[in-house]
């Protein structure tokens, strides 16, 4: 059964039966890295430009600081994946117009997907350490869930992919939508713990326990390149 | 207070009206809400304590009602939604559904799992949302449904706010639905605080009201 430190429901606990995650060929499975643009990820633009402005630099000092230091285990996981036949997704969000017209007006105004922006801003440039390559597919989504916004689901079904590997931010907005949007949709999803991140620790730490439920499982970037270097995955018999 | 939300525009004061708003009635059917059937009768089963959650359940059913009786006395549209299988093997279900069983899971045609609440029970003339899946919008044509309506505007209540709630009206949020959330009508997983779970929903297309201030807002609008 799951764990968690902060609040165990017995009902959650007892209830999710165990489910034999079954193994899964590495050509079935897709890489999501989600958000990992400068408007999202890089303290000088977007978010991070409108957190100085405000004088909010040291609120967000350690959402950028995590980002940084995750960098590494995506760029392993990537590598890993590419060399095994996995597909590597980018998703990231951003809109086709400069005044992002595409927006329901109210959404906009509310600002409830932060950070999107124009497509040809610097802000929805990927991060310089982070580059797709040709055979990456990027996709562009105009909502926190790429579910919400975007063929995604086609696509992998196109791909025949059973199963995500998912990194990147938020945890709490962004990531969890899409991991828990794939597995509404029966894909086995792995949210790599320690290659995703959100501003608020807290937050982070809480939205894990949430997802680690069902077809959802939460491990480490270490745990994660060890199964699909050895085959063998911790959620697996 | 999470930092994104404190670089988040401020919000106008959100105004609503009857016409284009519908009252979402989320899980309370014997699968989730009812004690002796479901989730309640496994955990009984193993000798696991129900009454704290079963109690919130039960302490939360007025207010709907309270609140659903104005919804209709205003002409809002009231749509109920449970999870069920619409085959008698659950072929149709959602894979993670299906792997949980009839009692847990699917709430099979016929069984008490599947039946709402007396309390709970849809009138004539409302709608009911069948979904095999955890949001309503993987699996339904609510969105269509919402939009052939002309709805533009949810209020939300039954549980649980941080699964089936929460992923329900955050795909809405996201498809631009304004969301209310009205707390006292509204039942949390003992994971978290329902307080913090719903504090941290609060922003962007969704809103947190008590079920006094959804009633005032209510009030305020004229009847179509």
């Amino acid at each position: 059964m799951n764990q968690s430190e902060l609040g165990q429901d017995p009902f959650l606990e007892a209830a999710f039966p165990i489910i034999t995650v079954p193994q899964i060929q590495p050509t079935r499975m897709a890489m999501l890295i989600v958000d990992m643009t400068k408007g999202q990820a890089d303290p000088h633009y977007g978010l991070g430009a409108q957190a100085r402005a405000k004088g909010l630099e040291e609120e967000f000092r350690g959402y950028y600081e995590r980002i940084e230091a995750m960098v590494s285990s995506i760029l392993k996981l990537r590598e890993v994946i590419r060399v095994l036949g996995g597909e590597v997704i980018y998703l990231r969000s951003v809109a086709q117009t400069s005044q992002l017209n595409e927006l329901d007006d109210v959404y906009r105004a509310v600002g409830h997907c932060p950070g999107i922006c124009p497509v040809d801003s610097t802000e929805a440039e990927f991060l310089d350490e982070l580059q797709p390559s040709e055979r990456d597919i990027v996709i562009d989504k105009l909502s926190l869930s790429p579910f919400n916004s975007t063929a995604l689901d086609q696509i992998l079904r196109n791909l025949g992919i059973e199963a995500l590997i998912i990194t990147g931010v938020r945890t709490d907005e962004a990531v969890e939508l899409t991991a828990h949007g794939a597995a509404d949709r029966g894909y086995w999803v792995v949210v790599v713990s320690d290659a995703c991140t959100a501003a608020s620790e807290d937050s982070h730490e809480a939205i894990l326990r949430r997802l680690d439920v069902g077809l959802v499982r939460v491990e480490s970037a270490e745990e994660v390149l060890n199964a699909l270097l050895h085959k063998e995955w911790k959620h697996c018999p | 207070m999470d930092p994104i939300s404190s670089i988040m525009p401020v919000r106008s004061e959100l105004t609503i009206s009857p016409d284009t708003t519908a009252l979402l009635i989320i899980d309370l059917n014997g699968k989730d809400a009812h004690p002796d059937h479901g989730l309640g009768r496994y955990l009984s089963e193993r000798g696991i304590d129900t009454s704290k959650s079963y109690g919130r359940k039960a302490e939360i059913l007025p207010n709907v009602k309270r609140l659903w009786e104005v919804c209709r006395e205003k002409g809002v549209v009231v749509i109920h939604i449970r999870v069920a299988a619409r085959t008698t093997d659950s072929r149709d279900m959602n894979r993670l559904h299906r792997l949980m069983g009839p009692l847990l899971g699917w709430s099979p045609i016929g069984s008490p799992e599947r039946e709402f609440l007396r309390e709970a029970t849809p009138l004539p003339d409302e709608i009911v949302i069948n979904k095999t899946s955890t949001s309503a919008f993987s699996s339904t044509a609510i969105d269509q449904l919402l939009r052939n309506m002309g709805i533009e505007c949810l209020i939300a209540t039954g549980g649980a706010t941080d699964y089936c709630v929460g992923y329900t009206i955050r795909d809405a949020a996201d498809r631009a639905y304004r969301v209310i959330l009205v707390s006292d009508c509204l039942c949390t997983s003992a994971r978290e605080a329902h307080e913090v779970v719903l504090d941290r929903m609060d922003r962007g297309m969704i809103w947190v009201k008590t079920l006094d201030e959804m009633l005032q807002m209510l009030e305020a609008t004229e009847r179509p």
